[in-house]
């Protein structure tokens, strides 16, 4: 994944899998309606209460439990990746 | 809501006009001499059909409807435009079931008093029946290529092929029918030989070759585009519009193909009615029920 892209790329690019075009204009109410916020202004805090949202979402859209466990899992994914980054970046840093 | 209302309101009236239509006005007595049924039996023939005919209204109904609610919902979106012209075309087809055999009925009931309105009849009646395609297809198959040109992709070459050799199967042997059926003793469009093939065959082809272009390109967008849960809901639609349009051309070839005043059975033509008003509504059902579930995916 591209280094510049913000959180919000990310959560789209992983949606697009499942939601095709539909993608952005459902991440973008999702964040509106439940985090009350502009999407491109969601931060790592956000990410497990708009998983929640997402997870409850999807699952009114489709009765396939797999799908559902799939796409959640990609974004938790997200979490870790940023955790992880986070510690690396922090063990780079000159002490 | 009140957009609700008024598509649901526009099918109760025609509904009930036609209904009324129907039972009131009065039979050509050819129609039934070439049928060879009483009075009694065409009237309990017609109100059989009300049943299936109200099914199928109201499934094209309630597909457009869903179709254009999907279309609203999309705003600015880059699809919006393809599918309001989907939509549209859908509106046509659904509108298209019933306007034309309304106003059939009314000159058909103009014709039982006035037998020199009998040919004015027929040319109206096959005039209105070939605007229907031609309109409610060439919309449809303008979103479906504005979809194909979202995602980049065209018709392949095996597609093509299978396309052609079907179209050229349908084209020659309608063409062969309806130019046969011309040449009997009494012509059963009454047009010259001309003006058959200028203003109904070759219509009729334009219109066919678009529907089934149009059902391969929605079936080609729902392959290329992405997303697992998008993709399947869009394949219900794509399918429903394939049965709706294959449905609606068979009705038309046999309707136009065949000699209206032979001989055939009328059992025979009853039974190849019902399937192909059940072939059109299991179509219209399936659009409605991707259409609407398209739509949750615009909500939620």
């Amino acid at each position: 994944m591209n280094e510049q892209s913000t959180l919000y790329d990310k959560v789209v690019r992983i949606t697009n899998v499942y939601l095709g075009p539909a993608a952005e204009r459902f991440i973008g109410r999702q964040v509106r309606n439940h985090l009350h916020k502009e999407p491109e202004a969601i931060s790592e805090n956000d990410l497990s209460s708009l998983i929640d949202w997402i997870r409850v979402a999807v699952s009114l859209l489709t009765e396939d439990s797999e799908i559902v466990e799939e796409y959640t899992e990609q974004l938790e994914l997200l979490t870790h990746v940023n955790k992880r980054r986070r510690i690396n970046d922090s063990d780079r840093e000159p002490t | 809501m009140r957009y609700k209302t008024s598509v649901l309101t526009s099918y109760i009236i025609l509904l009930v006009v036609g209904i009324v239509l129907a039972l009131v006005l009065p039979t050509p007595p050819s129609l039934l001499k070439i049928l060879n049924i009483t009075n009694l039996d065409y009237r309990l023939a017609i109100f059989t059909l009300i049943l299936p005919f109200a099914i199928i209204w109201f499934s094209a109904f309630y597909a457009y409807e869903k179709l254009e609610q999907y279309a609203h919902k999309l705003r600015q979106a880059r699809e919006e435009k393809a599918f309001k012209k989907i939509a549209d075309g859908v509106r046509v087809l659904a509108w298209g079931l019933i306007i034309p055999l309304l106003i059939s009925l009314i000159l058909m009931a103009i014709a039982s008093r006035n037998s020199g309105f009998r040919t004015a009849q027929i040319i109206i009646d096959n005039y209105l029946m070939l605007l229907v395609p031609l309109i409610g297809f060439t919309y449809i198959s303008s979103g479906t290529r504005a979809l194909n040109v979202l995602v980049g992709t065209r018709p392949g070459l095996l597609g093509t092929r299978l396309l052609a050799f079907i179209y050229i199967i349908i084209g020659v042997l309608f063409s062969h029918f309806v130019v046969h059926n011309s040449n009997g003793p009494i012509n059963p469009y009454r047009l010259s030989f001309w003006l058959l093939v200028f203003t109904i065959i070759i219509p009729y082809l334009y219109a066919w070759f678009i529907g089934l272009l149009s059902t391969y390109e929605l079936w080609l967008y729902a392959q290329k585009t992405q997303g697992l849960i998008y993709k399947k809901v869009l394949g219900q639609v794509a399918g429903g519009l394939a049965v709706t349009i294959v449905g609606s051309i068979c009705w038309q070839y046999l309707g136009s193909a065949f000699d209206a005043e032979s001989k055939a059975s009328f059992s025979f033509v009853f039974i190849i009615f019902y399937v192909l008003l059940f072939v059109q509504a299991v179509g219209y059902g399936l659009m409605a029920f991707g259409a609407r579930r398209l739509k949750r995916i615009e909500e939620v």
